[in-house]
């Protein structure tokens, strides 16, 4: 079928604080991930949009400090390395199981106290292989936490080497943000950062200080049990 | 965002998100007391002491702050002395960069709702006066040289008087994607209007085809759109199978179907929205064209085409330091109108509630079922029947349902006529909020 009309090719990353306070929204997000796409679908349709491809990726993230220095258990899965958990881009909803079976193996657990490792999961997501198909494109970041985050520069002494190249601090951050094609493959307009996070900084001057990203407010300690999945995905929809 | 005043506006409820994610909207109290629509731009974000980035991307960022700022001024100012208060053309009344973001104030509409099925099946006369009063406010955009770039229903609200007299009101509202005639001030990658609506130059312009030259008669092809909406009940079709806005089709020298069933179109009106729809922009028909033809339709007199004028596209040196040729600009106050429909300022407090009813919906055959009018289709002429789901189809599914058109005779050349292989379809529910949002 031959379609000359614009499409729009969504990429969504999720980085996902999965903490231990965080139990209710990896139940959560883990519970709807089966439906994800066709919730998001449905939501984008109420909201005028129609996304042509849509493609899902996820980034769970701790505490870069208290994975290291905790004591070393071999048997727990959380420790130096699996600060983060990084999936592929996953394509839905043929790869719908895919998902569903990333996120079972996120294990809320660990992180010691606040803040977390929020803005290295970020830089991770800018630097995702963000699609370039179709005539419109979205990029979208969405990230979901309870806490506030560490400065950037006081946690590159704990990086495992694998996130060595990590930026060094917000200022480099910002520079993925702002920079796009040449230093990630966000493309122009396309990006759109998503917040669920408590009112506190670093999110708040993120907000004030990127384009094009947004903030809905989660309540520290609780996770984001008061966070309707049905608003999420109006959230998400809304910036399609 | 937790702020709960801005420049002296008091928030009334939180902001939220709309326009694709581009901005976000509230109501505001002003220092004098009085009801606001505020919009706060997600992007651009200026730059300040102690904001985080290079010097490199600092510059980057004042540079797309200047440009986005000289733009907003420039309409605004274009705009100036020819909107009111209670006028049909809601302009920006504010426009301001508090810290690293922008704001921009409209005077807070509050107008009843009317759905499109209500518009569809009023008498030929109230509805070619509605579609009078939405050309005014149209055609003042365009004195101005000034492309709306996002004209759709949810843009232009429509309330009916509760008194006896029954007059509908229009309001032009959203000026966000506006720009200079012969140009575009967004960047393609940024445009995030309703593709449905788009031209075929500004959908080329978007996918990088073409010349780039966007007059406008971009808008003309919009206001086709939305009057087949208001005449019908439903959009326009076209062979779904092949394309997917009405843009494409038409690019593609697929004309455009209008869906009867509901009663009669007014005599005429199915021509005028062809023209409306030519491939060609500088053959579509300017405002001042329409209105007059308008007129005589709603007259009942015959309908005289002029040949379209040609219109040299303006380019536009640098946002802001376009002036205006005198005898160019369209005079008159967009209190003005044409038509039966005094505008009512602010008829009725309590009782918004626009945009989700505005939507081209579904199967909108079921109606009175008595026609307005019934004269014999004039050759040529298309006429579907009752109980075709036709038009907007969001799903990007197959579209499979509906029935088929019940008659579709020949088309004359240069007529409407329904494309093989129709799979109509029925509209989805309006963004919610979008009804309250007069800047989009």
């Amino acid at each position: 079928m031959s379609m000359q009309g614009l499409s729009v090719a969504v990429d969504v990353v999720m980085c996902i604080d999965v903490t231990a306070s965080m139990h209710p929204l990896i139940d959560m997000v883990k519970a709807n991930a089966r439906r994800f796409h066709g919730d998001l679908v449905d939501a984008c349709e109420k909201n005028d949009r129609i996304v042509s491809r849509l493609r899902v990726r996820v980034i769970g993230f701790r505490d870069l400090a208290y994975n290291q220095e905790k004591p070393r258990d071999s048997t727990h899965p959380h420790n130096g390395d699996a600060v983060f958990e990084e999936s592929p881009f996953f394509e839905l909803p043929r790869q719908q199981g895919n998902l569903a079976a990333f996120l079972d193996r996120l294990d809320a657990a660990g992180g010691g106290d606040e803040p977390e490792s929020g803005l290295e999961a970020l830089a991770l997501a800018l630097r995702s292989d963000w699609t370039h198909e179709g005539e419109r494109q979205r990029h979208v970041v969405v990230l979901w936490t309870d806490a506030p985050a560490h400065p950037i520069e006081s946690r590159v002494a704990y990086r495992p080497a694998a996130y060595g190249d990590l930026p060094a601090d917000l200022d480099e951050l910002t520079e993925m943000w702002e920079s796009g094609q040449g230093v990630t493959r966000l493309r122009g307009n396309a990006r759109r950062l998503v917040l669920y996070a408590p009112p506190e900084e670093p999110w708040m001057g993120l907000v004030d200080q990127w384009y094009l990203a947004m903030h809905y407010p989660s309540t520290a300690g609780k996770g984001l049990a008061d966070q309707d999945y049905g608003e999420i995905l109006n959230g998400i929809a809304k910036t399609i | 965002m937790t702020a709960s005043a801005v420049r002296g506006y008091t928030l009334l409820r939180p902001f939220a998100v709309a326009g694709g994610g581009q901005c976000q909207w509230t109501f505001a109290k002003g220092t004098d007391g009085r009801e606001y629509f505020i919009k706060q731009f997600l992007r651009p974000k200026y730059p300040v002491k102690g904001s985080p980035g290079s010097a490199a991307v600092k510059a980057q960022r004042k540079e797309r702050c200047d440009r986005f700022e000289a733009n907003h001024r420039d309409v605004i100012s274009r705009l100036k002395g020819r909107t009111s208060a209670g006028g049909n053309l809601i302009a920006p009344i504010d426009f301001f960069l508090d810290g690293t973001t922008y704001y921009k104030v409209t005077e807070r509409v509050v107008v009843n709702s009317m759905a499109i099925d209500e518009v569809a099946a009023l008498e030929p006369h109230p509805l070619l006066s509605l579609m009078l009063s939405v050309v005014a406010s149209l055609k003042i955009l365009h004195g101005c040289q000034l492309v709306h770039g996002d004209l759709k229903p949810d843009n232009i609200l429509l309330s009916q008087s509760s008194g006896g007299s029954g007059k509908i009101t229009s309001k032009l509202i959203d000026f966000d994607d506006c720009f200079g005639a012969g140009t575009v001030a967004t960047a393609r990658e940024d445009m995030v209007g309703d593709p449905w609506y788009y031209s075929p130059e500004l959908s080329d312009y978007i996918a990088g085809r073409g010349d780039g030259v966007v007059t406008c008669k971009s808008d003309i092809f919009a206001l086709g759109l939305v009057f087949a909406e208001y005449a019908t009940g439903q959009p326009p079709t076209f062979d779904r199978d092949q394309h997917r806005y009405p843009a494409d089709a038409v690019a593609a020298g697929v004309p455009l179907a209008l869906v009867t069933g509901r009663g009669a179109l007014p005599p005429g009106l199915d021509d005028l929205l062809a023209s409306m729809w030519q491939r060609a922009a500088d053959q579509r028909p300017d405002t001042s064209q329409v209105e007059a033809e308008l007129r005589q339709l709603r007259s009942g007199g015959p309908v005289r085409r002029e040949p379209p004028r040609k219109v040299e596209p303006a380019r536009i040196p640098t946002p802001g330091t376009l002036k205006i040729a005198k005898g160019l600009a369209a005079g008159g106050s967009d209190k003005a109108g044409p038509v039966g429909t005094t505008p009512e300022a602010v008829p009725a407090p309590g009782r918004l509630k626009i945009g989700k009813a505005l939507k081209p919906s579904g199967d909108k055959s079921e109606g009175d079922g008595a026609p307005r009018t019934a004269p014999a289709p004039a050759p040529g002429r298309l006429k579907i029947g009752k109980g075709l789901k036709s038009g907007r189809d969001k799903s990007d599914g197959d579209g499979a349902r509906g029935a088929e058109p019940t008659t579709t005779p020949a088309p004359a050349p240069g007529r409407l006529k329904i494309g093989k292989g129709l799979k109509p379809s029925t509209d989805g529910e309006a963004e919610a909020g979008k009804a309250a949002d007069p800047s989009g």
